[in-house]
C-alpha cells in the first residue's frame, strides 16, 4: 500500500485516478451494498464529495486512497440511513443490520466458486465483512483499515480473524451438504 | 471441525501481512497448519472474487468530475448571480407593492375622517338630501356650536337657557354635579359654572355639544310638525 501511495499517485492523470482510486472504491462500495447501480451512484458521490472538500486543481491526485475509502465508508452508511431500513443512531450498530440488496442479475454474474465465497461473506457480521473486504479484496494493510474504520489495530486483527473463521465454518458446512 | 485459536490465527495473519512465506508460517504453527492452510486458501478466494468484479466505466468518473467542476463554477459566482432571474425581478416588485399597501392603509389616516358626523336623530340620508334650506341650517348648527365652543374660554349661558327643561336635562345635571376644578367649590349651579368666563372644562364643552345636538333635533321636530 505504501509503494502504491508514493509511486502511483505522483503526477496522476485521469487514468491513474481511475485505476488507483476509483476502481478500488467502486469495488468496496459494490461489495458493501451488493447492487451495481447503487454502487455506481455512490462511487460518483464519493468523488464529488472529495472534489468539493478539495476544490483546488489537481488536489484529487494528492489525496490518499485511505481518504477515499473513509469518504466511501461514510457515504455507504449515509446511504443505508437514507433508505430508512435502519432506525438506529449508532453507525456501528447500523452497520450490523444491513440487508442484502443483491439483485438476481448481480448474482448471475458470479461464477460458482465465487458464489460460495460471496455467500459465505454474508454470514459474517458487517464489521467483519468490511475488514475482510478492505484487507483481502482491496489490499489495505491493518494499519490503513484501522485509520479508515476508526478502530484500533488489535480490533481490526480480531475482526479479521473472526471473519475468516466464520467464512471457513460456512464453507465447510456447504461442502458437507 | 477443529477451530483454530484466535491468537494463532492473528499471529499467522500478521506474518502473512509482513510478507512471510506461507510455508514458513505453517512451520511456525505446526499444530494449526491444516486450519491455517484452509484459511489462507479462503483469503486467496477473496482476492480472486475481487478481480472478478467488473470494473466501473470511465464515463462514471468523468461524470463525477464534470459535476464537481460544475458545482465549483456555481460556487464561484456572486451570490446575486446564483438567484434565478424571475426572483430577482419579482422580489423588489413585491416589496414595493407591500410598501404601497401598508402606506395607504396606515392606522392614523383612515377611519374617523371618512365617517361623516351624525345627523339629527331619526333622519335618514335620503331624507336629509330631500330636505330644504332650513334643514341644512339646522344640520350645521351642532357643528357651528362645536366651532364656537372650542376656541372660546367662556361658555354661553344663552345656549343653556334656550333649552326648556333644564332641570330634567341630563347634560345640565352632569354639569351641575361636576364642580369647576380651580374653584374647588363642591356646590355646583349651572349659573355659577357658566358665569366664570376663564374656564374651558372639556367635559363642559362635551356637554354643550350634546345639548346643541338635542336642540337641533327638537327644532327639526317642531318644523316637521308645523309642516
Amino acid at each position: 500500500m505504501d509503494n502504491w501511495q508514493t509511486e502511483n499517485m505522483k503526477g496522476g492523470d485521469f487514468e491513474e485516478l481511475y485505476e488507483t482510486c476509483f476502481t478500488p472504491v467502486f469495488r468496496y462500495i459494490f461489495l458493501r451494498v451488493r447492487n451495481r447501480a447503487e454502487a455506481e451512484d455512490l462511487a460518483q458521490t464519493v468523488f464529488l464529495k472529495a472534489y468539493q472538500a478539495n476544490p483546488s486543481p489537481g488536489a484529487l491526485r494528492g489525496l490518499s486512497l485511505n481518504y477515499f475509502f473513509t469518504v466511501a465508508r461514510n457515504t455507504v452508511i449515509d446511504h443505508w440511513r437514507k433508505k430508512k431500513e435502519i432506525l438506529l443512531d449508532e453507525p456501528e450498530a447500523a452497520f450490523e443490520a444491513i440487508p442484502d440488496h443483491e439483485t438476481p442479475e448481480d448474482g448471475a454474474m458470479r461464477g460458482e466458486a465465487a458464489e460460495s465465497v460471496r455467500e459465505a461473506l454474508r454470514y459474517a457480521s458487517q464489521a467483519e465483512q468490511e475488514v475482510l473486504v478492505l484487507r483481502f479484496m482491496n489490499q489495505l494493510s491493518t494499519k490503513e483499515i484501522a485509520a479508515v474504520t476508526g478502530k484500533s489495530n488489535a480490533a481490526v486483527r480480531q475482526l479479521q480473524s473472526r471473519g475468516l473463521k466464520t467464512l471457513r465454518r460456512h464453507m465447510k458446512r456447504k461442502e458437507t451438504q | 471441525m477443529k477451530d483454530i485459536k484466535d491468537e494463532i490465527l492473528i499471529k499467522a495473519l500478521e506474518l502473512q501481512e509482513r510478507g512471510e512465506p506461507l510455508e514458513r508460517i505453517y512451520e511456525t504453527f505446526p499444530e494449526a497448519a491444516g486450519e491455517l492452510r484452509e484459511i489462507f486458501e479462503l483469503t486467496a478466494d477473496l482476492r480472486e472474487e475481487a478481480r472478478r468484479i467488473e470494473p466501473p466505466s470511465r464515463e462514471l468518473l468523468q461524470g463525477a468530475l464534470r459535476r464537481a467542476a460544475a458545482h465549483a463554477a456555481v460556487a464561484k459566482r456572486p451570490i446575486l448571480a446564483r438567484v434565478p432571474m424571475a426572483v430577482r425581478i419579482l422580489a423588489p416588485a413585491f416589496a414595493v407593492a407591500l410598501l404601497v399597501f401598508f402606506g395607504t392603509y396606515s392606522p392614523g389616516t383612515a377611519p374617523s375622517s371618512l365617517i361623516p358626523p351624525p345627523g339629527p336623530a331619526g333622519s335618514q340620508p335620503a331624507d336629509r338630501d330631500a330636505a330644504g334650506p332650513e334643514d341644512a341650517g339646522q344640520e350645521t348648527a351642532p357643528a357651528r356650536m362645536l366651532q364656537q365652543a372650542a376656541p372660546e374660554a367662556s361658555l354661553e349661558s344663552s345656549a343653556l337657557s334656550q333649552t326648556g327643561p333644564d332641570a330634567q336635562d341630563p347634560a345640565a345635571a352632569t354639569m351641575q354635579a361636576a364642580p369647576p376644578a380651580d374653584q374647588g367649590d363642591s356646590s355646583a349651579g349651572a349659573a355659577t359654572a357658566y358665569d366664570d368666563g376663564s374656564r374651558s372644562d372639556p367635559s363642559a364643552l362635551a356637554d354643550q355639544v350634546a345639548d346643541s345636538y338635542v336642540m337641533a333635533a327638537e327644532e327639526e321636530e317642531t318644523t316637521m310638525t308645523e309642516q
